[in-house]
């Protein structure tokens, strides 16, 4: 039983950072401009979280700092994709390899240590005891002692799915995507629009990177991401940027990490390559979506040539 | 809005005009689109709006809606004059426009789509319910048969016209602009449709018809104008015209057939199609057993109104889709369902309707673009491409199809529309192949190119090609092929043979009304 | 961002997401040596700003960093070395944008490509044969590992950029597991592969220094690949499947196994890369030992605007910036992370649409 528990109390660990991430990224997706460089965002969001709390004592800042950096560095993507007409895939990637030297750069040469800058004395984001839910079977181990990130980013989930579905804003971001058209024609601007969810997006993977720099130690280097954004990514994808959806995903791609966490404990030699279930996991999302989707349509002509669906009379 | 009690005809004629154009013309460049027309609207009248494609009826009622801007003339709202400088504008003035393409958004609902850019909100949320009640109570009022919290997305066709229409009303139009509305729906539903319309009218609405269908403006319209080149023909009530008389304004009076081009000598069939049949996504029936045959010498048009199934008919004959039915033989060989690669090697040449998205590669030069052609060939090449056979070849080629281009290595896609058609044209028709099929060959191309493109044509024809020209323009079907077939509804519902028709006959069938 | 034309429908029509990740790799491309370098002096100026606020030394850092590679033989044949990699990434990199895909797993592929060269020369005899062996297993396996992805793309239309990325990751991890549990050197403390034996390395161009002959094996590749595209039927129809889809359809041409075979391609490139990399520089395997060669690839290939010979030319460009930079780590404070900014900055720069397409 208590095992369940430990389990369920590293899934939840694991949940947090591609939660929060991709509740963002489920904004930018869904106003049809994907920020693949969620992972960027975060790399640059958890260095800030990490300095501005150390230099100022408290990971709150931290995690403000990051929140605000995570956006600025996203601001970098939707230049580059709206001002200097990048395409915008290849804006990201450009933009998550611009971070990789960044944060290096100012870890070697600001805080002049060679790769991984780990402070000491920092003040972590605080954890959470199970309090009432203590003697709870399964669960009360499972919260007891989670960082108070995980209701955050549970929080900023449920914010995320309240603007998409019952704001105006919300609205306006469905409609840019889904039909440039429509949206030009009542005078919604798509570029307007599709910046601000881009740096929503990058907001949200701040709060993704804080926690990973803030919530168990304070550390950093340009590793610390491991991929966890381009994950988050597919979390969107697969959820199909609706908020269920991605919750689900980042569940599933949560249980898969943690699964490779508890394998390392067992087998030495099996450790290395647990390592890799939960990026597998996701190709085999991604491919399960892409293969159910091909089956239900059907491709009678190429992309490029649509035909319009005139519908005879008689 | 306010909801007047309905007007007998006779009150409907004296009715002061609520929309007034007074001798708007619009230029395009040298084109003139549309030229010192009045056109006006009254409250409670449906009034039709009838021309041939490019008679100039999108541009003015674009000016109308605030699309486009008229070089000269005045539009008069209540007797005042007013500038429509956008659809805002012309919104905030009670004109609304219901477009062919529809423009919303599918994951939304009926009252989201509604009410999009101008929500019910309180602060930054939206009120949903408020709006839902509004789009109910305006659906009765105006006998729409739509529920607010409907996804866009499922609804049929006819529905989301429905919510385009809703839209329109939402914003209290007094005039409401209807652009070729029944061309997507089933007859059940223009049906319906006609019966919402009349409700409209009968409510003080002022209707705009744009149509093509002479005998639905029979059946709704009170009150018809009709645009030929840009200028107003004829402006009277519906019962002082019968539609011969309305096709005859349409097309222009009865000209002799001044054609120079010679009758074909038909041979051997080389394209022999039978029974075709096409069904859509959507499971819906697009073609309906089309039958037909080509032979070596002869240009057989296809003629028809453009959206009733001939870019189908032509993607389903070159390999671009797959027919639900029937059987197409290229040369005698059995091609029916086959991939376009199969479907050249047996002989087939295809001048596609999308010059540029399928007819060539922009950013590949004329050089590629002619070249591609002839892969198959030793022309290019032996084991490895020769460039300067290529450059030789397409040198050659650019002068015989006049290209005019500064050099083999010039972009496709700086070229003119007529010489990238050429170019087109040099690469599928210098190989001479048995079977031409061409769609739409000359749309968008000035007059020397044009009558290029003909010549070619017909050049082929009498080389022992057989030519399958589909097209919607009544003057080139009628001037260059040999027989006629006119296509409506993915059926073929006349055919000319032995004689070349008038241009009157022909688009009378095209328009729906019996030779 | 441009997106594919807006589909014309009467109806509307659903939009997923993921829809959009689909656009083939010329559009992102502006035609234009031009823009290039252009790019590359803006890019080189932003460093300069760079250099300038952090140097203690800026003039030295900046000589350094743009004449390093000249400085010493040993600098001038570690630029050949790395370029001859580069070089193979780049063009990896190449033919997957050309044919309309975004194969961005390079990184992945050579890592396991120089895994097995390692693996294969160590166990296969001595001298030419071994190596041969061993590059030969290195691009197999380079194609082996980008099969997955590909033929999701090919068949199901699956985002290839997030599956050859996981399979970065994988790659990685699978490649720690592999060498601890079969190959790993005994009497190392690091997890890397006995180091080879001299008969295997690569013969050296210039003495005393990482040039090898894998330089003009890579030449003699990209003058086959430019004979490839420019000079035989099949490279024209790989071009029109991957400019224009529609175009090549109408056409008769089949798509999918064009992009299939291109991307097989790309991979076979990838893992050569590795297997030279491993023979050439570091004659064993060794975790890490690749600086981001396969996303340098990638920017060196948009320098080279996917022209064969305009890749080699960036890639000895780039290269010698790589050099430079070394060389300025080890004279001044100024970290070699500077190349992975430049080449972010880069990208940018080089895609940007701004100032209208040609």
């Amino acid at each position: 039983m208590s095992a369940v528990g430990d389990f369920l109390f590293l899934v939840l660990t694991s949940l947090v950072p591609i939660l929060a991430t991709a509740a963002g990224g489920m904004f930018a997706d869904r106003a049809r401009a994907p920020n693949i460089a969620l992972d960027g965002c975060m790399l640059v969001a958890s260095l800030t979280a990490v300095v501005v709390g150390t230099v100022t004592g408290n990971p709150w800042l931290g995690l403000l700092a990051a929140i605000v950096a995570g956006a600025a560095y996203s601001a970098v993507l939707a230049f580059a994709a709206f001002a200097l007409h990048c395409d915008l895939i290849i804006a990201g990637i450009a933009a998550n390899l611009l971070a990789t030297g960044l944060t290096l750069l100012i870890v070697q040469h600001g805080l002049h240590s060679a790769g991984t800058y780990a402070p000491f004395g920092t003040a972590l984001i605080p954890r959470v005891p199970a309090g009432p839910l203590q003697d709870v079977p399964i669960l009360g181990r499972a919260v007891g002692g989670q960082s108070a990130l995980l209701y955050v980013a549970v929080i900023a989930t449920i914010v995320a799915a309240i603007v998409m579905n019952l704001t105006r804003f919300g609205a306006h971001i469905k409609a840019v995507g889904e039909s440039e058209e429509a949206a030009l024609a009542v005078g919604i601007r798509p570029v307007l629009i599709r910046t601000i969810a881009v740096l929503l997006s990058g907001a949200f993977a701040g709060i993704g990177g804080g926690y990973l720099s803030l919530s168990s130690v304070a550390t950093f280097n340009s590793d610390l991401t491991g991929g966890l954004g381009f994950i988050a990514f597919a979390a969107v994808i697969f959820g199909r940027a609706t908020p269920l959806g991605i919750t689900f995903a980042s569940l599933l791609f949560a249980v898969a990490t943690s699964v490779a966490i508890y394998l390392q404990g067992s087998g030495a030699n099996i450790q290395q390559l647990v390592q890799c279930l939960p990026y597998v996991v996701t190709v085999v999302a991604l491919a399960i979506q892409a293969v159910s989707r091909s089956r239900r349509q059907r491709f009678d002509v190429s992309d490029t040539n649509y035909v319009p669906a005139i519908i005879p009379r008689g | 809005m306010t909801i007047k009690p309905s007007t007998s005809a006779l009150d409907r004629q004296s009715a002061p005009a609520l929309l007034r154009l007074e001798g708007i013309t619009k230029r395009f460049g040298r084109m003139v689109a549309v030229e010192g027309v009045h056109f006006d609207v009254r409250a409670g009248e449906i009034h039709a709006l009838l021309g041939e494609n490019g008679a100039g009826k999108s541009t003015l009622m674009n000016c109308l809606f605030g699309l486009t801007q008229p070089d000269a003339g005045r539009i008069l709202v209540n007797g005042k004059p007013v500038n429509i400088t956008s659809p805002r504008r012309a919104q905030e003035l009670g004109v609304g426009m219901v477009h062919q393409h529809f423009k919303l958004v599918p994951s939304m609902t009926v009252a989201e789509n509604v009410f999009l850019g101008s929500e019910p909100h309180t602060g930054p949320f939206l009120r949903h319910r408020a709006a839902d009640e509004t789009v109910a109570q305006l659906a009765k009022t105006y006998g729409l048969d739509l529920r607010p919290g409907d996804r866009v997305g499922s609804l049929s066709v006819g529905a989301q016209q429905r919510v385009e229409i809703l839209r329109a009303l939402a914003k209290q139009v007094r005039v409401l602009i209807l652009d070729e509305p029944t061309a997507v729906l089933t007859p059940v539903e223009a049906e319906r449709f006609f019966a919402v319309i009349k409700g409209f009218a009968a409510q003080g609405l002022a209707i705009v018809l744009i149509s093509h269908h002479l005998n639905e403006v029979r059946q709704v319209a009170d009150r018809v104008t009709v645009l030929r080149r840009g200028r107003k023909v004829a402006d009277a009530p519906i019962g002082t015209l019968t539609n011969r008389d309305l096709a005859t304004l349409i097309i222009g009076e009865e000209r002799p057939v001044l054609s120079e081009v010679s009758m074909g000598k038909p041979g051997q069939v080389r394209l022999d199609v039978a029974g075709l049949t096409l069904r859509n996504g959507k499971d819906l029936e697009i073609l309906h057993g089309v039958d037909f045959t080509v032979s070596t010498g002869e240009i057989v048009g296809i003629l028809g109104i453009a959206g009733n199934g001939q870019t189908e008919l032509v993607e389903a004959l070159t390999g671009l889709r797959r027919p639900s039915g029937g059987r197409v033989a290229i040369n005698g060989i059995d091609v029916t369902g086959s991939d376009p690669g199969t479907i050249r090697r047996a002989g087939l040449g295809h001048i596609p309707e999308d010059r540029i998205g399928r007819g060539m590669a922009g950013y590949w030069t004329v050089k590629d673009n002619i070249a591609v052609g002839y892969l198959d060939t030793e022309e290019v090449g032996g084991r490895l491409l020769s460039n300067a056979r290529i450059t030789a070849l397409v040198r050659r080629l650019m002068q015989k199809f006049d290209i005019r281009a500064s050099s083999p290595e010039q972009l496709a896609r700086r070229l003119s529309g007529g010489n990238a058609q050429k170019m087109v044209l040099a690469r599928e028709l210098s190989r001479q192949p048995s079977v031409v099929i061409c769609a739409e060959p000359t749309r968008g191309l000035d007059i020397a190119a044009t009558d290029f493109v003909r010549a070619e044509l017909v050049a082929q024809r009498d080389a022992g090609a057989a030519v399958l020209l589909v097209s919607s323009e009544i003057e080139e079907v009628t001037r260059i092929a040999d027989r006629i077939l006119v296509i409506s509804s993915g059926r073929v519902i006349a055919r000319y043979e032995g004689r070349r028709p008038t241009e009157a006959e022909v688009g009378r069938s095209m328009l729906g009304e019996a030779a | 961002m441009t997106q594919p034309a807006a589909p014309v429908e009467a109806t509307t029509t659903g939009r997923k997401p993921g829809d959009w990740l689909r656009a083939p790799g010329w559009r992102l491309l502006p035609m234009g040596l031009l823009q290039s370098i252009v790019a590359v002096v803006i890019g080189i100026v932003i460093c300069l700003v760079i250099i300038f606020l952090i140097a203690d030394d800026p003039l030295t850092a900046f000589r350094a960093f743009v004449l390093g590679t000249f400085s010493t033989t040993y600098a001038f044949g570690s630029m050949l070395a790395v370029a001859t990699v580069l070089v193979l990434t780049a063009l990896a990199a190449a033919v997957s944008f050309r044919a309309g895909a975004f194969n961005i797993g390079t990184e992945g592929q050579l890592v396991l490509g120089g895994l097995a060269a390692a693996v294969v020369a160590q166990n296969t005899g001595m001298g030419g044969i071994g190596q041969a062996a061993a590059l030969i297993a290195s691009a197999l396996v380079g194609a082996l590992w980008v099969a997955i992805p590909a033929w999701l793309r090919v068949r199901y239309r699956t985002n290839e950029i997030l599956t050859t990325l996981m399979f970065n990751y994988i790659a990685a991890d699978l490649a720690l597991f592999l060498v601890n549990a079969y190959f790993r050197d005994p009497t190392s403390g690091a997890v890397e592969t006995p180091p080879l034996d001299p008969t295997l390395w690569l013969p050296r161009l210039l003495r005393t220094s990482a040039a090898n002959v894998g330089l003009l094996l890579v030449i003699g590749l990209a003058m086959g690949l430019w004979l490839l595209f420019e000079r035989t039927r099949t490279g024209k129809r790989m071009e029109a499947a991957g400019l224009q889809p529609a175009f090549a359809e109408y056409l008769g041409i089949r798509s999918g196994s064009h992009l299939l075979l291109s991307l097989l391609g790309s991979g076979v490139l990838a893992g050569l890369a590795g297997g030279i990399a491993v023979l050439g520089i570091t004659h064993a395997y060794t975790t890490g030992f690749s600086p981001q060669y396969g996303f340098l690839g990638i920017t060196v290939a948009l320098i080279g605007r996917l022209k064969p010979f305009g890749i080699l030319l960036a890639a000895l460009l780039y290269s010698s910036l790589i050099t430079g930079a070394t060389v300025m780590q080890s004279a001044t404070d100024v970290p070699f992370s500077l190349v992975f900014i430049l080449q972010g900055v880069l990208i940018l720069l080089i895609t940007s649409r701004r100032g209208g397409v040609a």
